[in-house]
């Protein structure tokens, strides 16, 4: 039972992108994708998700090869998504947002859980998503993902463009998420913060990999963490 | 040249422009969620026209009944030709640049007029409707027909706001109108939601080309002749809004019909797209942007 990316080489149609890239991630866990700018975060996790035209070797998700499926499909075989961007769907209201998703079972249960779990948007059920604030879109992007109660959720630069305060609600957000059971694949800029909430990561340079292991090594390695971290550790 | 005569013109145009408001409802909904303009949609709705008259030819007997009867098939054969042109020419053009569907829905549109010709002549045809006596209400003499005519295009409106507004179908439509991609990872089923759009604008089309040969006559050219002044209304009233495209239709219906005793019936028609260029000389966004797409 796990996600399992193998050789993944990925692009929009000239060179390629991703260039041979694997990794896994089991149910429970988190794995951080880190690396700068114009590494092929992005591109791999839209390639796993199908939002890209040009992609090359397996995407294995609990024994189903995904590359051979459509986007939507992907996500019926229990595979969740929150883009760095556009995110929420600006024109629909917050509880059109949750209700749009094509969910199994009790839907409206669903949608009361959601409000639950995140109260600031069951108070503005009525507002279009495009008047929230940063971290409110944010908590909606990832009550709409969770609405199809994925097996694995892919987070791309969750705090992108947030503020410090707001940084910290999104990191606790998804601290929770191996508690339900749920596998996170987590890119993000800010690689040492990802590193210390996540159990595996890889750094990723130029579409390559050119580290992977246990985060908390990761977050020793002084070569790393001078090129790839910001600073070494102390 | 009266004021009474000129409402007269007024209340003609506003039941004109519903009709022309319903073709670019039509147009717009594809817009916003297909993103391109459609050009097949006046010949869908001369297609449903043909189909209603076909039908309501061999129920004459039927009298009034005929007409629903003829309402509900120009409905179904419109939103089948409809359907069947998402499935077969535009499905595989999503997601290329948009000339492509729209350069193959002018073929497309080409094509039905074709068939139809080949099949039942060049020839005007009209609908069997009782004739009435038109109704005084002031100074405006208004025929029932028109009144039925502005009623039906209303309430069927009304019908398309409560589906985008109140139905999962609806929802749908506007997530994957607002953001195809998301809509796309989170589940939503691409397929069955477009052959509903499409559906529901061959539907739209069939009724505006039933009531405008209700009006007044059938002919192989008149989706054409509706299909420009719908180009213009959705325009005008900024492209992917159904509202704004219905409020386009209007004024644009009453700003010809009111120009008619200054340019004459020949050049009606021109008048429609002064107003629409005027307005966008000011707002190049068209009348209703802020909020603009199907929402």
């Amino acid at each position: 039972m796990a996600l399992i990316i193998s050789d993944l080489v990925a692009g929009y149609g000239g060179a390629a992108i991703v260039k041979g890239v694997g990794l896994s991630v089991e149910p429970g866990r988190i794995v951080a994708i880190a690396g700068t700018n114009g590494s092929g975060k992005s591109t791999l996790v839209k390639a796993v998700m199908g939002l890209v035209p040009k992609v090359e070797g397996k995407v294995d998700l609990d024994g189903t090869n995904l590359l051979a499926l459509p986007a939507e499909a992907r996500v019926a075989h229990g595979l969740g998504y929150v883009p760095q961007v556009a995110n929420v769907f600006t024109t629909l209201s917050v509880w059109e947002n949750l209700a749009v998703v094509e969910c199994g079972g009790d839907r409206k249960a669903r949608i009361a859980q959601m409000f639950e779990r995140f109260p600031a948007l069951a108070e503005r059920k009525a507002m279009a998503a495009g008047h929230l604030s940063g971290g409110e879109r944010q908590q909606l992007a990832f009550a709409r993902a969770l609405m199809l109660e994925p097996k694995y959720l892919i987070l791309d630069e969750p705090t992108a463009a947030l503020s410090v305060a707001l940084v910290e609600q999104v990191f606790t957000l998804i601290r929770e998420l191996p508690q339900l059971g749920i596998g996170v694949l987590l890119v993000e800029q800010r690689a040492r913060l990802a590193l210390e909430i996540a159990d595996d990561g890889i750094i990723l340079d130029q579409g390559s990999e050119v580290m992977a292991g246990p985060a908390a090594e990761l977050l020793e390695d002084n070569r790393m963490a001078e090129l790839y971290l910001g600073h070494a550790p102390t | 040249m009266t004021v009474a005569y000129l409402m007269n013109l007024a209340v003609n145009g506003a039941v004109e422009g519903l009709l022309v408001g319903l073709l670019a409802l039509a147009v717009t909904l594809v817009f916003g969620v297909a993103r391109f303009p459609n050009a097949s949609a006046g010949d869908v709705a001369m297609v449903g026209a043909y189909s209603g008259w076909l039908l309501q030819s061999a129920i004459v007997s039927l009298g009034p009944l005929s007409l629903v009867f003829a309402g509900v098939t120009a409905m179904a054969s419109a939103a089948l030709v409809s359907l069947a042109l998402y499935w077969l020419v535009f499905r595989a053009l999503s997601g290329r640049v948009g000339v492509y569907a729209l350069i193959a829905s002018i073929g497309a549109a080409f094509v039905l007029r074709s068939v139809v010709t080949f099949f039942l002549g060049h020839d005007q045809q009209v609908f069997a409707v009782p004739l009435t006596r038109a109704l005084s209400i002031g100074p405006l003499r208004v025929l029932p027909i028109d009144l039925w005519v502005g009623a039906i295009a209303l309430a069927a409106m009304v019908c398309v706001f409560v589906i985008l507004r109140m139905t999962a179908m609806g929802r749908r439509m506007r997530a994957i109108a607002d953001n195809p991609q998301l809509a796309m990872v989170s589940g939503i089923p691409a397929a069955r939601t477009m052959s509903g759009l499409w559906l529901m604008a061959g539907a739209l089309s069939g009724l505006a080309g039933c009531l405008l040969g209700l009006k007044t006559v059938i002919a192989p050219e008149m989706g054409w002749d509706l299909l420009l002044p719908a180009f213009a209304a959705t325009i005008l009233g900024s492209v992917g809004n159904p509202l704004g495209a219905v409020i386009g239709g209007v004024i644009i219906g009453i700003a010809q019909e009111v120009s008619t005793p200054f340019v004459g019936f020949t050049y009606k028609i021109a008048i429609g797209f002064v107003v629409m260029l005027l307005v966008l000389l000011v707002r190049p966004e068209g009348l209703f942007v802020a909020r603009a797409r199907v929402r």
